[in-house]
Order: structure tokens, then C-alpha cells, then sequence
């Protein structure tokens, strides 16, 4: 268990370099002039963008550009964010606490009540009840977050105004102690309804086909002779054989909450790193950006990392091609 | 007065079907089998003649959906279990009657070490504390070192696969053992094993066995009777001696002979003509017609028999011509000869 624990960060490291170089590269790829932006539209004496530009090392050349930046890195400087006059790395992990508060908590409830939702209707494959949670999961996944988002607002915020429409406080006043947490958690509700129901569709759709195919394998014909009951050779023999797709699934999807994240919290004025991540593309704020593109791109690493130590946990056949006592 | 000796297991003119996208297949169609309690009985039959069927309805395991026991009964014990639920067949299966798959490999739990395998049955049939020292009892049993009590089923070989999956069914404590292809994985000498240890642990455990096989001389070796199955049918059954030595029906003859080529590997083997039957388009009467040298006009009007064969008592044949074919022809017993 060890040895592949090892392996597998091992692997992480090269591809968090390389990550940081394509970080790197990416930004000087795509056309716009920071400097231009940073100076504006206004007429400026001849010589002062020529200035500036030197002032922050952008005409020097690019491998030096890069060697700095990743010097830089290693300081845990990500640079200053121009349009925010804050640093970086302060501005991207404060905001990452909200986008995790909104999808951890949408991929818990995705794996819970997806699973029990699969466990449910697989075994009943084929009947009416297994269609309707089919058919939910279909509409679930299909339609887009952002709608549903706008929909949850016009009918319980505007129309029946039960819930805070947007935002992650109340602005009125400002409350304090166990106030705060439930005014945040009031805020949470909607957004976090409209991201939760697209992945527990996703996860209910893989787990029940997964499910689906560990109950038609051989060992639970072998389970059921021993005279188990069918709920025991479910929970005990089909669950934890149907669960490795389902965690790839979720582990997949934590790499691409952010995509989740800049719709939702479009739509709610959710202080997170989506709504960040858009800002910062209009004020072409390219530290910025950079600094989102790398968190979540370590933030993908990581889960990758997690899943396969989840892996090797749910089956022994994966700890065994690292020898047994590894 | 000892109580006479009961029937584990009673089938009688059984027929199961399956749908499958609107065809109709007899996997059995009219089947008879007797297993006394502690005797050891033999199935034999080619791939498709509804052996592992048989194995299966017998457990409640064939799949409910598309199954159907049009008619016929099964009784084990003295319970008629033909129309069980699921949930009744939960009361079976195990005890009184266990199973040993053909597959050691699929029909074992890949994420569950093997002695936690063993103590669910054990803790399902005789919930009893020491279910560790059984484990290990059951493990010793099978002749599995203690060790792989904590292996998972992919670090052990063939035979120890199925040496596990032989402790499983004995920690239910059956009356019944029913082997389904027990070897057929597994090497040559690995075969030889297994069937010894069949063999000693039905001697000392006093259970009876229902042994399924395509291999005759496994069967012949290592039963006491014999039921022969075509197409779903039970074509020919009797002690071994009987069928094995004076067979009487063309489809076991034919068998036998094959066999007995093969061992004797001088030239050619013998063959039966033809192809074994879609059992989705069954002719009427004996299924057997197409291939049988035999064959008269009577054979396609409806199954013969049982009739009795009348050379040892019980032997019972469903063919027209059984005198015809068990005087004319004589077949020496094939390789492994009982004992």
C-alpha cells in the first residue's frame, strides 16, 4: 500500500511542473497586451509604456520570464492582481473557500444519494420505479446548471420569496456568531441545489449501471447460495464491487467543478473562485488568471492522487501489483 | 428399525424455459433425478443439454425473469420447493443443499479475503462463536494452509480456488453437494485433487453428492449413479455399472464410444454425427432423431419411455429400440474404473 502510495506521488510531481510551465506559456499565447490594459485607452507620453514594460520584466526573454515566475513560485509569490491591488495567492485561496463550501458539499450528497438512489433501482431494473429515477437522472443531467439556477431564483426568491436570490450574506446587516453560518447557509441553499441535483444525476446514472453489471457477475450467484438474503448480498457483495466506477466518476468530476462553479456562481453573485475566474477575464488580469489556472490544475492532481489511494483501498487486486507488503 | 433411506433431492418431469427476445427455449424438458441421502450421483451430458440448469432451479438460481417451471416438481428433503420466492429460497439454499461452481475465479468475491467468504456461510448456518477456529477448520478440511484465510481470491491458483470455494459450500453444512463442473478449470492433476477430495470429504461428512460433469470417467469414478442428459432430456439413467457397461441408449452409447476412442487413440475418433440441437426449435418426439442411427418414423411422434432396461434394477432408458440397442451393441466400461 505503501509502495503505491509512493508511485503515485511520484507521478504527481512531473505533472505539477509541467503544469506549471503550460501555466506559464499559456498566458503569453493568447493575444491582448496586459500592459495596454493595465495603462488604458488614454493618449501617454512616448517612452512610458516602454517604461512599465521593463518595470515588470516583460521584455526580458521568455525563458527568463519563466525561470523568474517559477522562482517566484517557490516564494509563494503567484504575483500581485493589478485590478484587485492584492496579492495572488491571498485573493485565490480566501475565494477557493467559498467554491469548496458550494462543491464539496454538491459531490458529498452526489455520492450518497446517488449510490442509494442506484442501489435502489437496479435491482428493480426495468421496472417503473427504475425508469422514473432513470428518467430523472436524464433530466437532471441534461438540464444546464445555469437555467435551473435562474429558475430556482424567479420561483423562490422572487416569486414565493423565501430565499436570498444572490450573494453569500446578508448585506442589511451583519450578524455575528451562529447568525452568520446559518445567513451563510441560507445563501448556500439554491446554489447549492442547482449544482447538487447535475451530479447526483451523474453519479446515479454511472452507479446504476455499475451496479447493474456486479450484480450479474458470477460471485453473487456463489453469495446467494450460501442462502443470503438479498439485501445482505447487495450491500455486502454488489456495493463495494460497484464502487470503483463511481469513484472515478466523482474524482473526474472534482477536476471539473470549477466549470460548475463559473455558472453557478454567475447566476447567485457567489464570492468563489468562478465568479473570480470571469472578473478577472474581462480585467485581463493575467496573474490572476494564472493563479486560478494553476490551483485548479493542483487541485486536479490532488484528487486524481486521491482517487487512486481510493482505488487501491476498494480493490486488492490494485494494491497487489505493488506486491503485498509494499 | 433404522428409518429407510430418504431422498435428498426428488425432480420429477421437470420442464424449465427461458424467454429470450421472443424465443421459447426448453433448457429441461421432462426431467427425472433421484438423489438418495448420502449417495453420490453422476449427470453427465454435453455443453447446452441443461446440466447447469439443472444445478441452478434446484437453488432457487436460474434468472427469475425469464424462467419459468412449466411443469413438473422438485423435493428436497420432503419439501416441495417448486414455487418458493426468493425469500423462501433463502431457507434452502446452503443447507440442505450447497453448490461448487464451475469457475473458481468469477464465482469468488475479488474484494473479500477468502476467510470472510468462508465465515458468512458459517455465520449464516451455524452462527456459533468460534466461527475463526472453524474457519480454519474448513480451510485445514479443503487442505488450504491457515495463510489464506486473509488472501483474496486473485492470489491463489486454480486449485486453491477451488478448494475455497469447496469450503464455502461445507460451511453451510449440506445434505446435498452439488458440483457443477467442479473441474473443468483446472489442469489435469489438479483435477485428480479435487476429486479426491470430493471423493474422501463426501465419505467422511456423509453427504450426498450431485456431481455434474461433461467428463465420463470423472463420473464413472467417483459415483454411484448415473443419469445420462440430452437436450434436456433425461435420455438414460441407472447404477454405473449398468449404464456404463450395458448402456441402452443410442445418445450414451455413442458417448461411450467416443470416450473409448479417445483413450484408445488409434486413428480416428469415433464421433456422433451431427450437431447437438437448437433448443429454441425442438423437433417433437425424441430430440435425439436427427443423429440417432436408430431412428424410425415412431421416434419423431412423441419421447419414448422411461422404459425399464431390464438388465439391473433401475436402469430406466426413454428410447424405442432399447432392446434392439442394448443387446447389439457392448461397450467396455471407459478409463478410471469406480473405486
Amino acid at each position: 500500500m505503501r509502495g503505491y502510495l509512493l508511485s503515485r506521488l511520484a507521478w504527481a510531481g512531473p505533472i505539477v511542473f509541467c503544469i506549471l510551465v503550460i501555466n506559464f506559456l499559456i498566458i503569453h499565447v493568447v493575444p491582448g497586451d496586459p500592459i495596454q490594459a493595465l495603462v488604458g485607452d488614454f493618449p501617454t507620453p512616448p517612452g512610458y509604456i516602454e517604461q512599465i514594460r521593463h518595470e515588470f520584466g516583460l521584455d526580458q526573454p521568455i525563458s527568463t520570464q519563466l525561470g523568474l515566475y517559477l522562482l517566484n513560485l517557490a516564494e509563494g509569490n503567484l504575483g500581485f492582481s493589478f485590478a484587485n491591488r492584492q496579492p495572488v495567492l491571498g485573493l485565490v485561496l480566501d475565494r477557493a473557500r467559498f467554491t469548496l463550501l458550494l462543491m464539496l458539499q454538491a459531490l458529498t450528497a452526489a455520492a450518497i444519494l446517488g449510490v442509494v438512489l442506484a442501489l435502489a433501482a437496479a435491482p428493480r431494473a426495468g421496472s417503473l420505479y427504475d425508469s422514473g429515477i432513470t428518467a430523472l437522472s436524464l433530466i437532471g443531467f441534461s438540464v444546464p446548471i445555469f437555467w435551473l439556477g435562474q429558475i430556482l431564483v424567479i420561483v423562490f426568491a422572487i416569486k414565493l420569496r423565501w430565499l436570498p436570490a444572490q450573494g453569500m450574506i446578508s448585506l442589511r446587516d451583519t450578524p455575528t456568531g451562529w447568525a452568520a453560518v446559518t445567513d451563510v447557509l441560507w445563501h448556500l441553499i439554491l446554489p447549492a441545489f442547482s449544482v447538487t441535483i447535475y451530479y447526483v444525476a451523474i453519479v446515479a446514472r454511472v452507479a446504476r449501471a455499475s451496479v447493474l453489471d456486479a450484480m450479474s457477475q458470477d460471485f453473487v450467484l456463489t453469495a446467494k447460495a450460501k442462502g443470503l438474503s438479498r439485501r445482505y448480498v447487495l450491500w455486502r457483495h454488489v456495493l463495494p464491487n460497484a464502487l470503483i466506477p463511481v469513484v472515478t466518476v466523482i474524482g473526474y468530476n472534482f477536476g471539473y467543478s470549477l466549470t460548475g462553479a463559473i455558472l453557478v456562481e454567475t447566476v447567485f453573485a457567489w464570492p468563489g473562485l468562478g465568479n473570480l475566474f470571469i472578473t478577472s477575464i474581462g480585467n485581463r488580469d493575467y496573474p490572476l488568471l494564472q493563479g486560478i489556472f494553476l490551483l485548479t490544475a493542483i487541485a486536479v492532481v490532488i484528487a486524481n492522487v486521491v482517487t487512486d489511494v481510493l482505488y487501491a483501498a476498494l480493490d486488492p487486486r490494485v494494491r497487489s501489483s505493488y506486491g503485498r507488503n509494499a | 428399525m433404522p428409518p429407510p433411506r430418504q431422498n435428498i433431492l426428488e425432480i420429477e418431469g421437470l420442464t424449465l424455459s427461458y424467454r429470450a427476445r421472443g424465443a421459447v427455449v426448453r433448457a429441461m424438458d421432462g426431467v427425472n433425478l433421484v438423489v438418495g441421502d448420502g449417495e453420490a450421483v453422476g449427470l453427465v451430458g454435453e455443453s447446452g443439454s441443461g446440466k447447469s440448469s439443472l444445478a441452478r432451479v434446484v437453488l432457487g438460481l436460474v434468472p427469475e425473469r425469464v424462467s419459468r417451471i412449466e411443469a413438473g416438481r422438485i423435493v428436497i428433503a420432503g419439501r416441495d420447493v417448486t414455487r418458493l420466492t426468493q425469500a423462501e429460497w433463502e431457507g434452502v439454499r446452503g443447507n440442505p443443499v450447497a453448490i461448487v461452481f464451475q469457475d473458481p475465479l468469477s464465482y469468488l468475491n475479488p474484494v473479500m479475503q477468502i476467510g470472510r467468504q468462508i465465515a458468512e456461510s458459517i455465520l449464516r448456518h451455524t452462527p456459533d462463536l468460534k466461527v475463526a477456529a472453524r474457519v480454519d477448520e474448513l480451510l485445514e478440511l479443503v487442505r488450504l494452509p491457515p495463510a489464506c484465510a486473509t488472501a483474496y481470491p486473485h492470489e491463489l491458483s486454480g486449485g486453491m480456488r477451488q478448494r475455497a470455494l469447496l469450503a464455502i459450500a461445507l460451511a453451510c453444512r449440506p445434505r446435498l453437494l452439488i458440483a457443477d463442473e467442479p473441474t473443468t478449470a483446472l489442469d489435469v492433476t489438479t483435477q485428480a485433487e479435487i476429486l479426491a477430495l470430493l471423493k474422501d470429504l463426501r465419505q467422511r461428512l456423509g453427504m450426498a453428492m450431485l456431481l455434474i460433469s461433461h467428463d465420463l470417467g470423472i463420473v464413472a469414478s467417483a459415483c454411484e449413479r448415473i443419469y445420462v442428459m440430452y437436450a434436456g432430456h433425461t435420455v438414460e439413467w441407472g447404477r454405473t455399472q449398468a449404464v456404463f457397461g450395458y448402456p441402452a441408449h443410442p445418445y450414451t452409447i455413442g458417448l461411450l464410444k467416443a470416450a473409448q476412442a479417445a483413450r484408445n487413440a488409434q486413428g480416428r475418433f469415433a464421433t456422433i454425427s451431427g450437431d447437438p440441437p437448437n433448443l429454441a426449435e425442438l423437433p417433437t418426439g425424441c430430440p435425439f432423431v436427427p443423429r440417432c442411427p436408430y431412428a424410425m418414423a415412431e421416434c419423431s411422434r412423441a419421447m419414448p419411455g422411461p422404459f425399464d432396461a431390464q438388465g439391473d434394477a433401475g436402469h430406466t432408458v426413454r428410447c424405442w429400440r432399447y432392446h434392439e440397442t442394448a443387446s447389439g451393441i457392448a461397450v467396455a466400461r471407459p478409463a478410471r474404473d469406480a473405486g
